[in-house]
């Protein structure tokens, strides 16, 4: 890169420009913002740089970082990431409290302050305050860019100048990105609810009558053995495909109605022949929760179905104490736990660990099983 | 005398397919095929079935006001409906409608025919899906559901108990 003095035109010019490339590159918001940060700090002659991004009550994510002090960096980040605690970071505070009225601030790192308080022997590479560059959209608080250097020296006017304006195209970015993604679900969702439609009308349809069909014809060859086994396995494939799409068409389909979980998992024990209790308070989950609930409802019903050796099962969501309690239970067989590993019990871990819940199985031989999830 | 059908669905392809099947019964005489609910009406007044096995949704006139209209002018004529929905927002006005029984378009051919000789003889035995079954009974249960199968209220509140 060539060098310009940082107050010039072209080196202003040549940072905007580099930056508004890097934005415009992708669709994926992570990789455009590490990308987009890594260029800026290398173009300020800047040593690190974070970048958080906010969503709704406290939320916080760090999107993304470059280069942080070992007492930032330290497991995974952990400092940096932690939502207890965070009430004390400086930057965010002001931020969320509208007291960051500059565009670019130097403000003291509270978490540098904690690391060395932890471990007075933390190495913090010498960095004690950061600039903070809030990132906006239409007024709206969607995350902060930190920039520091060891023996963090005062920005220029222009460079205060090109940072609001880089701040902008940010926000402007990351607003873009997330009506991205919005527009690519919606049109998944279409699409889907579509394909549902054709497999129902059409497909299904032939497959009964080719059911049917190989039954008559079962029927018609009862002196011809060759053609009965032939029309008998042409009507067995038949049903099974017919299940198949059976459960196709249902996954497919979107869910609608006032309680869009308790009714899918209803439908879902029903489709399997189960005698479902469900109760389920609607509760304003997010979405991402609502559908971990839902498929791991869904997995937990299979299970049952397959397992337990038993048509009942009860499925509760309530609140307990300020928490969401989400219960799967069934008076079947039991013993799960000989196989703690199957497949099916490990992705519900892992989708209850996704939404931050705490997963735990009661099960003992011939006396049922319960899983909950907190 | 065998029992004798009309069938009804927009679908040409599973008429076709009902009537080869159903023909290769000796107890059974597909008199009719339809494929919507006025056509269906008007053949059924003409031919008067002792069975319709009737789709459930069509376009113009659907299978259940088809069935409401059916029961009043033909009250002798049994009706089952076949259709892929399950969804309670079809059966229980199925049911309502006075239809005998409720299959889905998924069941084992030769458990449609059972269906269609008990249901002609007055029999309720196999005129239900099981999942048209479980349906039924869910929203029939009380508040509660059926609950108290399970375990009870007390049983169900407590913490993980060791």
């Amino acid at each position: 890169m060539k060098k310009f003095p940082t107050h010039s035109y072209d080196y202003l010019l040549h940072v905007q420009r580099e930056i508004s490339e890097t934005l415009n590159e992708s669709t994926d918001i992570y990789e455009t913002l590490q990308s987009c940060l890594e260029k800026l700090l290398k173009m300020m002659n800047l040593s690190t740089g974070w970048i958080f991004l906010l969503y709704n009550h406290d939320d916080y994510e760090l999107a993304s970082y470059h280069q942080l002090p070992p007492a930032l960096n330290k497991n995974d980040q952990a400092i940096m990431k932690q939502q207890e605690g965070c009430s004390d970071c400086y930057c965010l505070n002001r931020y969320r409290e509208g007291r960051l009225a500059q565009a670019v601030q130097s403000i003291r790192c509270a978490r540098l302050s904690d690391a060395l308080s932890l471990d007075k022997h933390a190495d913090t590479n010498g960095l004690t305050h950061h600039a903070s560059v809030p990132l906006t959209v239409r007024g709206s608080k969607v995350g902060l860019l930190n920039l520091a250097t060891p023996g963090m020296r005062d920005f220029e006017k222009e460079e205060l100048l090109l940072l609001e304006s880089i701040a902008f195209q940010i926000g402007a970015t990351v607003e873009r990105i997330r009506l991205y993604h919005k527009q690519s679900d919606l049109l998944i969702t279409k699409e889907r609810t579509r394909l549902a439609r054709d497999l129902h009308d059409s497909v299904k349809q032939k497959l009964f009558a080719l059911s049917l069909t190989s039954k008559g014809i079962e029927a018609l060859s009862k002196d011809l053995p060759a053609i009965t086994d032939a029309a008998k396995d042409v009507g067995t494939l038949s049903q099974e495909a017919l299940q198949e799409m059976q459960s196709l068409i249902w996954q497919l389909r979107p869910e609608h109605g006032e309680d869009p979980l308790a009714d899918t998992l209803e439908k879902h024990a029903l489709r399997l022949g189960l005698r479902p209790f469900i109760q389920c308070r609607t509760l304003p989950l997010t979405e991402t929760v609502n559908e971990s609930l839902t498929k791991i409802g869904q997995e937990a019903i299979y299970n049952v179905f397959k397992h337990a050796e038993t048509d009942q099962l009860s499925i509760v969501l309530d609140t307990v104490d300020e928490g969401v309690v989400f219960e799967i239970s069934d008076p079947g067989v039991g013993g799960a736990f000989p196989h703690p590993s199957r497949l099916g019990m490990k992705s519900m871990q892992e989708r209850a660990e996704q939404i931050g819940a705490d997963f735990t199985v009661t099960s003992r031989t011939e006396q049922g099983q319960k899983l909950r999830f907190a | 005398m065998p029992t004798t059908v009309l069938l009804v669905d927009d679908h040409n392809v599973v008429l076709k397919g009902l009537r080869f099947f159903l023909e290769t019964k000796a107890d059974l005489h597909v008199v009719g095929m339809a494929n919507d609910g006025k056509e269906a009406y008007a053949l059924a007044m003409d031919v008067r079935p002792d069975v319709i096995v009737m789709d459930v949704i069509m376009p113009g006139q659907n299978g259940i006001v088809t069935t409401e209209q059916l029961k009043k002018d033909l009250p002798d004529t049994k009706i089952i409906m076949l259709t892929s929905s399950a969804e309670k927002e079809h059966v229980i006005p199925a049911i309502r409608a006075g239809a005998d029984g409720y299959q889905l378009k998924d069941i084992d051919p030769d458990y449609l025919y059972e269906t269609i000789v008990h249901v002609a003889s007055g029999e309720r035995e196999h005129a239900l899906h099981p999942q048209v079954a479980s349906q039924l009974m869910t929203h029939v249960a009380t508040d509660d559901g059926p609950m108290h199968l399970l375990f009870s209220r007390q049983e169900k509140r407590k913490p993980f108990a060791k």
